[in-house]
């Protein structure tokens, strides 16, 4: 594609970034974080220690604490903005290959597709500022009560995604869920 | 892509009219069916050199529907939409979706980080 073409398609705050962009991976542990932690809580923002809670095969409610990012837009995630906010894992990727059941060329083939990115439903976040290597899981995104994450989790936050991060957050979330169907789906 | 450059292009490979295409798509649908189908299509209009996309109710019985509507948002969120993840095709050209095992691999995980509530 086109280096202009590729530039179009990129909303104004994101242009001065389309050549990290267009070079990725290489040096995205440079320019995914924010340089600091904003005061206030952003989209796509890293909390360690989140509740979630899900349904098992059985039907029986099971819960986790675990690193998450928030999803909801920023607007909605500031106090007292809206009822509640939604969180998507955070997964250590070292834990995740340990306690893996692929092996050998698959893993690495895996591991390797998800470190760049090329897992829809999966966003790679690299090792840096504190952040271990680690993916953040769309399929799996819950709510939380803001009023309960204000409580118990906000003071939580170990990093934050800088403008350029942000926006690959926005694409892999925009892709993971407007992804043309199979040819095979069969709608009535 | 916005949706009047889509419409450009339906128009320059086919030399048909985009909203006079989807109309006869309705109305053939309404014959088969023998039924009216409602419907909202949003049709170019020239306002002096410039266009801009406009909504056409058909057959939508409820009286507040324009009310309801956000056009502007409506059109905006989809292009965004679509501008984002063509952008995400883009950026990052290999992507795929999970495969079986790399499902059942995950799947595997969550079973030992989630515990009985």
């Amino acid at each position: 594609m086109l280096e202009q073409d590729f530039v179009s398609f990129l909303p104004t705050y994101a242009k001065p970034f389309a050549k990290q962009l267009q070079e990725l991976p290489l040096n995205y542990e440079k320019w995914v974080y924010a340089a600091a932690l904003p005061s206030k809580i952003y989209q796509g923002d890293l909390f360690s220690g989140v509740r979630f809670a899900s349904i098992d095969d059985d039907g029986e409610a099971i819960v986790a604490d675990v690193p998450a990012m928030v999803l909801s837009n920023t607007c909605d995630v500031q106090p007292e903005q809206s009822e509640s906010l939604l969180v998507a894992p955070l997964i250590d990727l070292e834990d995740y290959s340990a306690q893996s059941v692929l092996a050998g060329e698959e893993l690495e083939n895996h591991i390797r597709a998800l470190k760049r990115n090329e897992i829809s439903q999966l966003m790679f976040l690299p090792e840096a500022h504190g952040v271990k290597n680690c993916f953040v899981d769309f399929s799996r995104i819950s709510p939380l009560p803001l009023s309960y994450f204000y409580s118990n989790t906000a003071a939580n936050r170990f990093q934050s995604l800088s403008s350029c991060g942000h926006y690959v957050m926005m694409v892999k979330v925009a892709h993971h869920f407007t992804r043309p169907e199979s040819p095979d789906a069969a709608r009535a | 892509m916005s949706a009047l450059q889509v419409a450009d292009l339906f128009e320059n490979m086919t030399g048909d009219s985009a909203s006079e295409t989807l109309g006869n798509y309705l109305s053939d649908a309404a014959n088969r069916t023998d039924q009216r189908l409602p419907s909202i299509v949003y049709t170019r209009l020239r306002i002096g050199s410039a266009y801009a996309m406009w909504p056409e109710y058909s057959d939508v019985t409820d009286a507040n529907a324009l009310q309801r509507t956000i056009h502007e948002n409506f059109v905006g969120m989809s292009e965004r939409l679509v501008q984002l993840s063509n952008a995400a095709r883009t950026i990052f050209p290999g992507m795929r979706a999970l495969t079986e095992p790399e499902s059942a691999n995950l799947r595997g995980y969550y079973k030992k980080v989630f515990r009985k509530a």
